[in-house]
């Protein structure tokens, strides 16, 4: 009703037309609102003031010069779109507006005089995540009564005596009953969403969109999945959640970088990592790390500082973003304060951790172990009692170290992070600060991070928008080495023979094992410490030009420094014959970046429309490194350089690229059917020779929103839209001078400096080039399903390859631009409210599916490449495992075989007669996540399955583990419980595992790659299941607090693996090898969230 | 933006045009030749091992890293890494002389600086020499084996151009021919009659004395040999302090040594590490040839009879390398005694058997005082010289080549185990590494055997 404190079209009927030439604005806007179907928010108070207006204002017009002609009839009136199809109008204060404030009292008083019976509610409307919520209406059931909130999504309301329901309703949002006691006064009202509409205003690149007029494919990532959770970075947990995009872990340490992969691996020797651009920023991201073998500079981004994460996928979403776009985007938003009261939010979590390892994988006690040994020396013909003699002699039967337990224990986590944000009509902002600490169940490995948080926004006058964002992060990591280093506890692990102890019975280490590197001892005595910092700045600038032309300026500066020490103790370990060592790292690496937009909408006509966006950017990233090294320590405890006497290497080193780019991009829309989306970008790499360092990257995107043909109207259908695009996108992850020939120094000789030849020059290496071509449909029907089919098939040519070279030419391989790849697949991601009962149960599903087939289709001169237990030739894919077959053990003497090959119709006992051949791919067929959320009052309960298949993983230290008696006492010669629980022992036993001999060198050589360690991959998880329970809102105002959840959390809690066989856990990285690395761990934790 | 700002120059490298344009330079690029046969994958560690692992000298304790495991076993394989490496390091020396090479031959100098370039340049190629000869014995058999040395050998550059290679295998004959004619060029434009771990007049002519023993041309070998030993720049080091030749750098035996300084951190991948007790120890000297030594020979002392933590509790562990695991001992290739022994060698089968048993003695004499007088003839006396041989230069990466070349059997002891293996064997020589047959279209054949 015209009586409403603020208006909104849901409250109000067309009013009649105006003829006069003075009217009030709510007048003219519910006319406006009737014509366009358009929604404006305004205070009541600016309803009332006097505006001028002709008949003609509206007649064959668009709502743009509709609105632009109300404007400069009237300055004083500023229009501001909000989102599709929704705007708010500001009055400027002037002598004319100034007159209203009467009129405004006086409509109060008469509102209080005609509910004096009745009492007061009031409240404040907020969505999920914490937003508060403008233009929200509430309406009291069962009577034509109500409000909407104001800006700062609060409302009053008087309503009669006795229990009354509140129907809460907003485009976009789930409608809400709720229900008031006969003495509730005071309520908060926390809006759902509803299911992902074209409505949604999308993060896209340089701006944002709704995602009605997209062309491109993009994911928003539902933020609820990436907060709270007790992982390092946000790029961990978008594994399951998005389809087209594979995280698969690496490693557990905390803090690593995990694979990230958006549709398949993009490139052989160029990099294959999306691109982060964090407030508009690209940011550098992974290891910047000499000592951590995984590091991640982004993990210090606090996943509780993002507001929004997009994840782009094709050419029409990524090519804006040229030379670095190939191998997708991943944009993210941090928050902004919200003008109103200032709003505190607080998470507070604690947990613990557990190494996940099957029974059937645990190390061999020391009988077993001893077991297999005689039985090895029984095998080459000695009798059981001289084979006994012989081993139990040389072993002390007595001890029985579990060295699973020792490398183990129980980890701990804790995190805490606290936010505040809120502003006035000129100035908001947001600052948190977080603090994550997690103790590995590994011994040694820990992780810690304290970030902190600060964004302002500030409009300086109406045109003119000043943002500024500061954020700061400090990581400390306690790593170990992996792989085959003996520093390795991991290795250690599972290597060691269990008849050694820990400690010798005095007390000291045993340092008569693993050549001295007692793993608990070089836990305790050693230092292997990375620090991570990092600050990101940004300051940003917005002028409205005119009301569709404005100009964006942004300015921004990420400086990482990785500062790092490690110390060998001068006892055992690497530094005992040199009395200790000592090396300290320092690597900084600064990248600033310039970017300058100028935006331009032009409204054609109530039809045509085309957005302009024109822009440049510079961007230049340099590192510096230092490292000394000394050795031979005085004192013990004393571990820094200056304690050393011997000063043994010292060096710096300086490395820079940059970037220049140009770009445009225009959006064309016709009505609200069609859309046409064209970007071109020219982009200058330092990282090329001259004559071909500039290139022209560009895309051109499609769509059509079937469902708001005529055709369409009444059907079930309520979204369809189609999309298609394609486009040209770079990559130039490369190092910083592959194109040059050069002499490398540091080939240093007797005291005097020396350089060798190192890199072959190729004067014409360029950009690798990405094709993308993507179609997809996006579809929401019967109101609660929703989701997206898409095909893509990107092609990459000019590939950035290593090519293998003759030994001959002092060097093995030179970066050309050879050979194509290609990545093709479907991507299906369906969401559907199953159950939604107002007040009762709730049930929703989410559900991603994605395909790949990655297949390389031309490399040099057709030349297959073989690297290690890979090979990549043409028609293969790029993971594509390659070793002689394992065809098991001959049941008549126990002797391992091997297919001769490929055709798998010979065996032989001989290794050196089976020949390599295909095994199959490290990368899996397709992967899924599948996440269901239940609700019941206030309590919520919501999993997460991950389904990884058909890919295949090696275990590259199996063989080791498989020694089958060749490693005789070697005390690193522990084996695998596969083999004691399956060897060979008399002939006709029937098994995969040959039999023990002593010194063996038929089988159990650690030179015998082969199928024999390579497994499925295939495996299902569990990964997150929360179960939350929201406080009432009686307790919440009884604590005034606004809302607080309590909730129980796990990670990885349950996993399903198709090859019993695999010896460790199934998630081994995308190249699926495994590398005796931290295994990954099992998580619970408990978390309070409550905002105030 | 301007281009300038896309224009960054690397701050680690130079452009290779610009590597030698003056003296000072060239140095720069000839240190980085002789570092290259530092690396652990040559002179650092595989070049001493192999060829003393497929043989008699060495072999692998029962408690080991694994490392060389196939060559103590006899069962090495085309993907075998230690051969690749070899043959990589072998081509860095050789493309970086001959880098080297091309690029001091282009400076145009006078006087003093002349001087000092001509030095530089011949030890260029020398270092080239050097590296196609351990490639040729290496990857190819020997000389002798085929009658006109047509058997194949390794690729070799003679020259550098802008794009990369993929050369075809010379024979047997064509190295070598090539290896003298560089160490020719070597002589005749070096000035130093010695130097401390550099290539001088005297180096260059002792592996021309040892390359000629190969070649099986006898009398050049005795000629060259002759020349070094005469000069007397070096001399032999008495028993009682035949410690020294391993503690000291720079001992008066020794004409080429690769310097190693703390600074040249291999680590645990060093040669000392890899024999010292507080090391690996992986490798252990056999009993046959500790019996050889008498107890009076000082070369005994060279291997210590000591317990090995958790294996052999009798085991012999090499003393040739008193640093050990500090990884700072310098690394011996050419050494005076070899020259009395190839000349003694060459001697006996150009029928001097006298001028022969004159330099057997006088070594065995000087090891050994209480040695007793040697007075063998024919095969006997060639037997005895290659054993004196084996005593005096193992584990110092001879012994499969001297047996070899003389045709004979090898003996591959293992230990416990011992395996016969008979000449000609295919498996004698490395296996061209399967990375290079795969990049180089031009190596068609893998050795037989492989």
């Amino acid at each position: 009703s015209p009586q409403a404190l603020l208006s909104y079209n849901d409250q109000v009927n067309a009013a009649p037309s105006t003829t006069g030439r003075s009217v009030t604005l709510s007048s003219l806007l519910q006319q406006v609102e009737g014509e366009f179907g358009v929604s404006f928010l305004y205070k009541d108070k600016i309803g009332t003031a006097a505006v001028l207006t002709d008949d003609s204002q509206m007649e064959g017009r668009s709502l743009g010069e509709v609105l632009k002609g109300i404007h400069s009839t009237n300055p004083q009136v500023v229009f501001k779109r909000i989102k599709d199809n929704f705007y708010t109008v500001k009055v400027e204060e002037s002598p004319a507006a100034m007159s209203s404030p009467t009129l405004m009292r006086s409509t109060s008083s008469r509102a209080i005089a005609t509910v004096k019976a009745a009492r007061e509610v009031s409240g404040e409307v907020r969505t999920a995540d914490g937003e508060t919520l403008p233009g929200v209406s509430l309406m009291i059931k069962g009577t034509t009564k109500g409000t909407v909130t104001d800006l700062d999504g609060r409302f009053s309301l008087s309503v009669p005596e006795g229990p009354v329901t509140l129907v809460v309703s907003f485009v976009g949002y789930k409608k809400k009953e709720i229900a008031l006691s006969a003495d509730q006064r005071q309520v908060a009202i926390v809006m759902d969403n509803d299911v992902q509409s074209l409505d949604e205003v999308v993060v896209v690149a340089y701006g944002e969109q709704t995602r009605a007029s997209f062309t491109g494919s993009a994911v928003d990532v539902n933020m609820d999945k990436v907060q709270g959770a007790p992982r390092a970075s946000f790029q961990e947990s978008l594994q399951g959640n998005i389809a087209g995009v594979q995280s698969a872990a690496p490693s557990g340490q905390p803090g690593y970088a995990p694979n990230i992969r958006i549709r398949g691996v993009g490139s052989i020797n160029a990099s294959s990592d999306p691109l982060y651009v964090i407030d508009g920023i690209p940011v550098v991201a992974g290891n910047i790390s000499q000592i951590a073998t995984s590091s991640n500079t982004i993990a210090g981004l606090n996943p509780n500082d993002i507001a929004s994460m997009t994840v782009l996928k094709d050419a029409s979403a990524t090519s804006i973003y040229g030379s670095r776009g190939a191998n997708g985007v991943i944009l993210i938003t941090t928050k902004q304060g919200k003008s109103g009261k200032t709003k505190f939010d607080v998470s507070m979590q604690r947990g613990t951790s557990q190494v996940l390892l099957d029974d059937r994988n645990r190390p061999l006690t020391t009988p077993e172990l001893a077991e297999l040994l005689v039985e090895s020396r029984v095998n080459t013909g000695e009798s059981q009692q001289l084979a006994e003699e012989y081993i139990y002699s040389r072993i002390d039967e007595n001890i029985n170290t579990n060295w699973f337990d020792v490398i183990t224990r129980d980890g701990t986590y804790q995190q805490y992070y606290i936010s505040a944000s809120g502003g006035n009509e000129k100035t908001n902002f947001y600052s948190s600060i977080g603090y994550y600490d997690q103790q590995a169940p590994v011994i040694g490995i820990d992780y810690e991070k304290l970030n902190g948080k600060v964004n302002v926004r500030h409009s300086a006058t109406d045109k003119l928008t000043l943002d500024l964002g500061l954020a700061a992060n400090t990581q400390l990591l306690h790593t170990n080495s992996e792989a085959g280093s003996a520093n390795n506890p991991i290795r250690s692990m599972f290597r060691e023979v269990p008849w050694e102890p820990v400690y010798n019975e005095d007390g000291s280490y045993n340092t008569d094992i693993l050549l001295t590197y007692n793993p608990v001892g070089l836990v305790n005595e050693n230092i292997r410490e990375t620090k991570l910092y990092n600050a990101l700045g940004n300051v940003g600038v917005k002028y409205d030009i005119l009301n569709d032309f404005s100009f964006e300026t942004k300015a921004s500066l990420d400086f990482n420094l990785a500062d790092e020490f490690q110390y060998d103790n001068p006892y055992f370990g690497e530094g005992r014959n040199d009395g200790g060592r000592g090396r300290a790292y320092t690597n900084m690496v600064v990248n600033w970046n310039v970017t300058n937009l100028l935006k331009y909408r032009w409204i054609m006509d109530d039809k045509n429309t085309i957005n302009f966006t024109l822009g440049q950017e510079a961007q230049k990233i340099s590192a510096n490194s230092v490292f000394a090294y000394a050795s031979n320590y005085g004192a013990p405890g004393l571990t820094t350089l200056a304690n050393a006497s011997v000063k043994r290497d010292a060096s710096s080193e300086k490395t820079a690229s940059s970037i220049t780019s140009y770009f445009l991009s225009a959006n064309y829309s016709y009505t609200d059917r069609y859309y046409l989306n064209v970007t071109g970008r020219r982009d200058g790499s330092s990282r090329f020779g001259s004559s071909v360092r500039y290139a022209n990257f560009g895309s051109v995107g499609l769509g059509w929103n079937i469902h708001k043909e005529a055709f369409m109207e009444s059907s079930w259908v309520d979204e369809l839209k189609l999309r298609a695009s394609y486009g040209i996108n770079g990559n130039q992850g490369i190092g910083d001078f592959e194109s040059r020939g050069l002499y490398n120094t540091g080939n240093d000789y007797n005291g005097s400096p020396g350089y060798a030849y190192s890199q072959q020059s190729n004067p014409f290496l360029t950009w690798e080039k990405n094709k993308p071509m993507n179609i997809g449909l996006d579809f929401r029907i019967v109101k609660s399903i929703s989701g997206t089919i898409e095909y893509y098939n990107r092609v990459t040519s000019d590939l950035l390859l290593n090519v293998p070279i003759s030994g001959t030419n002092g060097i093995t391989s030179y970066m050309a631009n050879i050979g194509e790849m290609q990545n093709r697949g479907w991507e299906l991601s369906l969401s559907s409210v199953n159950i939604d009962q107002p007040e009762g149960l709730f049930w929703s599903t989410d559900l991603n599916l994605t395909t790949n087939k990655n297949e390389i289709l031309q490399l040099n001169n057709d030349e297959q490449i073989i690297e290690g237990q890979y090979i990549r030739r043409e028609g293969g894919d790029y993971y594509s495992f390659y070793m002689p077959g394992y065809a098991g053990v001959d049941a008549a003497n126990g002797d391992a075989l091997w297919f001769t090959d490929a055709s798998e119709t010979e065996t032989t006992n001989d290794y050196k007669l089976a020949d390599p051949y295909e095994q199959g791919s490290a990368l899996p067929k397709f992967f899924a996540g599948l996440t269901n959320n239940f609700a019941y009052k206030n309590f919520n309960l919501s999993f997460l399955f991950y389904l990884n298949y058909g890919n295949k993983v090696y275990d590259y230290w199996g063989r080791y583990l498989a020694s089958d008696g060749s490693a005789e006492l070697n005390d690193r010669g522990n084996m695998s419980r596969k083999i004691y629980d399956r060897r060979w022992q008399e002939p006709g036993d029937v098994t995969d595992v040959p039999k023990m001999v002593w010194g063996n060198t038929q089988s159990g050589s650690s030179a015998q790659h082969s199928t024999r360690f390579l497994y499925d991959g295939t495996y299902i998880r569990l990964r997150d299941i929360t179960l939350s329970y929201n406080l009432p809102s009686a307790v919440l105002s009884k604590l005034k607090i606004s809302n607080a959840k309590i909730y129980l959390r796990g990670n990885n809690v349950w996993t399903w693996v198709k090859d019993k066989n695999l010896e460790s856990d199934p998630e081994v990285g995308i190249a699926g090898m495994t590398d005796l690395r931290i295994p990954t761990s099992r998580q619970y934790l408990l978390g309070i969230d409550f905002s105030f | 933006c301007s281009e300038s700002f896309l224009e960054i120059q690397p701050e680690q490298s130079v452009a290779t045009e610009t590597a030698v344009t003056d003296v000072k330079t060239l140095q720069t690029a000839l240190n980085g030749v002789y570092s290259k046969l530092q690396q652990n994958g040559y002179y650092g560690r595989t070049a001493y091992v192999i060829p003393e692992l497929m043989a008699d000298n060495l072999f692998l304790s029962l408690r080991n890293t694994g490392r060389y495991l196939d060559y103590n076993n006899f069962v090495v394989r085309e993907q075998d890494s230690y051969a690749d490496d070899l043959w990589n390091a072998g081509y860095e020396v050789i493309i970086n002389a001959s880098r080297a090479i091309q690029g001091g031959e282009q400076l145009s100098l006078a006087g003093d600086q002349l001087a000092e370039a001509n030095q530089m340049v011949g030890e260029a190629y020398a270092l080239r020499a050097l590296a196609l000869f351990d490639l040729t014995r290496f990857f190819g058999q020997s000389y002798n084996f085929t009658a006109d040395a047509s058997h194949p050998g390794v690729p070799a550059i003679a020259s550098i151009g802008d794009d990369p290679i993929s050369p075809a295998r010379n024979t047997v004959k064509q190295d070598y021919d090539l290896i003298i004619s560089d160490l020719s060029k070597a002589l005749s434009l070096m000035n130093k009659q010695t130097a401390q771990g550099t290539f001088s007049i005297n180096s260059a002519k002792a592996l021309l004395s040892r390359v000629y023993l190969y070649t099986e041309q006898n009398e050049l070998a005795a000629q060259y040999a002759t020349e070094v030993i005469e000069s007397g720049r070096y001399s032999l080091l008495d028993a009682a302090s035949y410690s020294s030749l391993w503690a000291d750098d720079f001992s008066q035996e020794v004409l080429f040594e690769i310097v190693y300084s703390v600074v040249d951190n291999e680590g645990s991948n060093s040669l000392g590490h890899f024999f010292a007790l507080a090391g690996y120890a992986d490798a252990l000297a056999t009993e046959s040839l500790y019996a050889l030594y008498e107890e009076s020979d000082s070369r005994k002392t060279a291997i210590l009879r000591t317990a090995k933590q958790g294996a052999e509790s009798n085991a012999l562990v090499i003393n040739k390398f008193p640093e050990g695991a500090l990884e700072t001992d310098n690394i011996k290739i050419i050494r005076l005694a070899e020259l009395y022994l190839n000349r003694a060698e060459a001697y006996a089968k150009t029928s001097q058997e006298a001028l022969a048993l004159a330099d057997l003695n006088l070594l065995a004499q000087m090891r050994d005082p209480q040695a007793e007088v040697i007075s063998l003839q024919g095969e006997a006396l060639l037997d005895r010289i290659l054993e004196e041989r084996r005593k005096e230069l193992a584990f110092e990466g001879h012994r499969l080549f001297d047996l070899s070349r003389n045709k004979r059997g090898v003996t591959i002891d293992q230990g416990d185990a011992v395996i016969q293996a008979a000449y000609p064997n295919d498996r004698f020589i490395l296996p061209i590494p399967l990375n290079e047959l795969n990049a180089n279209p031009n190596i068609n054949d893998q050795n037989p055997g492989y």
